[in-house]
């Protein structure tokens, strides 16, 4: 729960863009756009620590996002701020944006053609981290991320296992395909070996 | 004692270098515990960088979740940190209870608590077995898995299984105690109170523990603030933050949780956190006992039936502070008896990207006990 005081100043700071639920420590981002814009007022207002972010695929090219923030010095406040993010289908690119790209400078056009995510990594160190799970595991891009690459799956799985569509389209192909052919080589030096 | 500077040394950029040797630890390596690479760039023994390579044991917990009712989707998430898989039930649990506004009896909140802590000293014990042996001795993994029996047993006892416990249930606990549940594990606690000062005093004293482990793989507070860590990593730094004291749950709040901190935020002082952690459990499941006699285990109007129990819209996020940090969970739940999401925020993912700092200008000799400083656990990074 957040203290009234608290809460208080982060409806000033934020505007009406926010939706605050101090009882949930809860608060709803209506204009994705002013995404950077509050974060940096929140980062400002004391939250310095962001110890989660995530991902939910709502189907097709929508997304939520969940971000959830501690304050530095008030340890007993905490506030998850959700928002929402529409992925056009030529968006992802093969690599992540490059170490020199600027979350400032990339922003605007990324959210004028609602395609890339701009980074938190700049306000939050913690969540280059959190960015590179979500690319992962939903293809989200994030422009700004200075090491976007794959953390956990396997490089040569197709598609991203955490959308709606992943087992329709992604699975049952790489059961047939990558596993068959692992499987098929593994059997085929174990016959070689066998042989001499 | 007084720790005046760190032992880190100043990496060379001379023209005169020989050439960097990069050596890949793992994935399967005597001091690894669960299949995980490190690729470290060393020049001669100084590490000069290291590079986590994660996933070897993805097993897509977070994709099967939401094909599996609520009860299977905790067994699941409770192999993610099995050594105490007890904060996992909690979580699924608290995050139900939440969007469904379900109030749980107090006395099945004292029992929660008993178990985490219980569940708290497990992990430590085996932590400290393991770090004993990144550190060459070979002492304390036998006398902390000996102790560690007595936790699981006790923990069997209570719910009929040593590791994935499943006892901690929307609205309250599964069963009964047995009716010596109670005075054995007093009996316990007052004999590993004993064990904890013989550990003190063959170990945490010992001279080469404290060469090796002094002013070794120091955390600076605010490097720690601003990469995720939590935890017994943070305490070590010497910031005071504990869920248990600073975002009560459970019954908490009704204990006066001291949070043990340590100063220089090296691995010794990551290691005496642990240990008063250790004591101040012992003391908190004390106060659990002394609560938990009478009243009701669970909540009448929850479906008894886990399985087929479904759970309102809505969305929740919760923590706990488990013996590694805060395990957190991201509910999305859409009126059935599935998850629509789950995430589970797994702190060692943090802590284990902390290594290439940690370890920077330190001998290879110090990686593994760096590494056991910071109790990784593959599974819930990995998932």
């Amino acid at each position: 729960m957040l203290p009234d005081e608290l809460a208080g100043r982060i409806r000033e700071e934020c505007g009406d863009g926010l939706l605050l639920d101090p009882a949930r420590s809860w608060a709803i981002l209506t204009d994705s756009a002013q995404l950077l814009l509050v974060c940096r007022q929140l980062k400002n207002l004391g939250f310095i620590r962001a110890l989660n972010m995530t991902a939910n695929h709502l189907g097709g090219q929508d997304f939520h996002l969940y971000l959830m923030l501690r304050h530095g010095t008030q340890h007993d406040s905490s506030l998850t701020l959700k928002w929402k993010f529409s992925l056009l289908d030529d968006a992802v690119p093969e690599t992540g944006p490059g170490p020199e790209a600027d979350p400032d400078a990339a922003a605007p056009p990324a959210y004028a053609g609602q395609s890339v995510h701009p980074s938190l990594s700049l306000i939050w160190r913690a969540t280059e981290l959190m960015e590179r799970e979500i690319f992962e595991f939903f293809g989200i891009p994030f422009a700004g991320n200075a090491n976007l690459t794959g953390l956990i799956l396997d490089p040569q799985l197709q598609g991203f296992p955490l959308r709606r569509d992943f087992r329709a389209a992604s699975h049952e192909n790489y059961a047939e395909t990558v596993l068959k052919e692992r499987h098929d080589a593994a059997m085929r030096e174990v016959l070689d070996d066998a042989q001499l | 004692m007084t720790r005046s500077s760190d032992r880190r040394v100043e990496i060379r950029t001379d023209p005169l270098l020989t050439e960097k040797l990069i050596y890949s630890v793992g994935p399967q390596h005597p001091s690894l515990p669960s299949p995980l690479e490190l690729r470290v760039q060393a020049d001669g023994e100084l590490i000069e960088r290291i590079s986590p390579e994660v996933g070897y044991m993805h097993r897509g917990v977070e994709q099967l979740v939401t094909q599996r009712n609520y009860a299977q989707a905790a067994g699941l998430l409770s192999r993610c940190e099995w050594l105490a898989g007890s904060n996992a039930d909690w979580l699924v649990a608290d995050a139900i209870e939440r969007i469904e506004g379900i109030a749980v009896p107090e006395r099945a909140q004292w029992l929660r608590t008993l178990v985490l802590e219980l569940s708290r000293i497990g992990n430590h014990l085996f932590w400290f077995g393991n770090l004993g042996l990144e550190a060459g001795a070979y002492t304390p993994i036998f006398i902390s898995l000996r102790e560690r029996e007595l936790v699981l047993d006790l923990l069997e006892m209570l719910s009929g299984h040593r590791h994935h416990h499943g006892w901690i249930v929307p609205g309250g606990v599964r069963n009964e105690p047995p009716a010596d549940f109670s005075g054995l594990l007093r009996a316990f606690c007052a004999s590993f109170a004993l064990r904890l000062d013989e550990y003190e005093d063959f170990f945490s004293d010992n001279a080469i523990w404290i060469n090796r482990s002094e002013l070794i793989g120091t955390l600076e507070p605010e490097f720690a603030f601003e990469h995720g860590a939590t935890g017994p990593v943070l305490r070590g730094s010497g910031i005071a933050h504990d869920l248990r004291r600073d975002q009560p749950y459970a019954m908490y709040g009704e204990l006066d949780v001291r949070v043990p901190t340590g100063e220089f935020g090296d691995v010794l002082d990551r290691y005496r956190v642990r240990f008063m952690e250790m004591r101040e459990s012992l003391r908190l499941i004390a106060a659990c006992l002394d609560n938990c006699e009478a009243g009701e285990l669970r909540n009448p109007d929850v479906n008894p039936d886990y399985a087929a129990l479904t759970v309102s819209r809505g969305e929740v996020y919760t923590a706990v502070e488990s013996p590694r940090g805060e395990l957190g969970l991201t509910l999305v739940s859409d009126g059935t008896n599935r998850p629509a999401r789950m995430h589970l925020r797994a702190p060692s993912l943090y802590h284990l990207f902390l290594l290439d700092e940690l370890c920077r200008g330190y001998l290879l000799a110090d990686l593994f006990v760096i590494y056991g400083s910071l109790d990784i656990m593959i599974g819930e990074v990995d998932k």
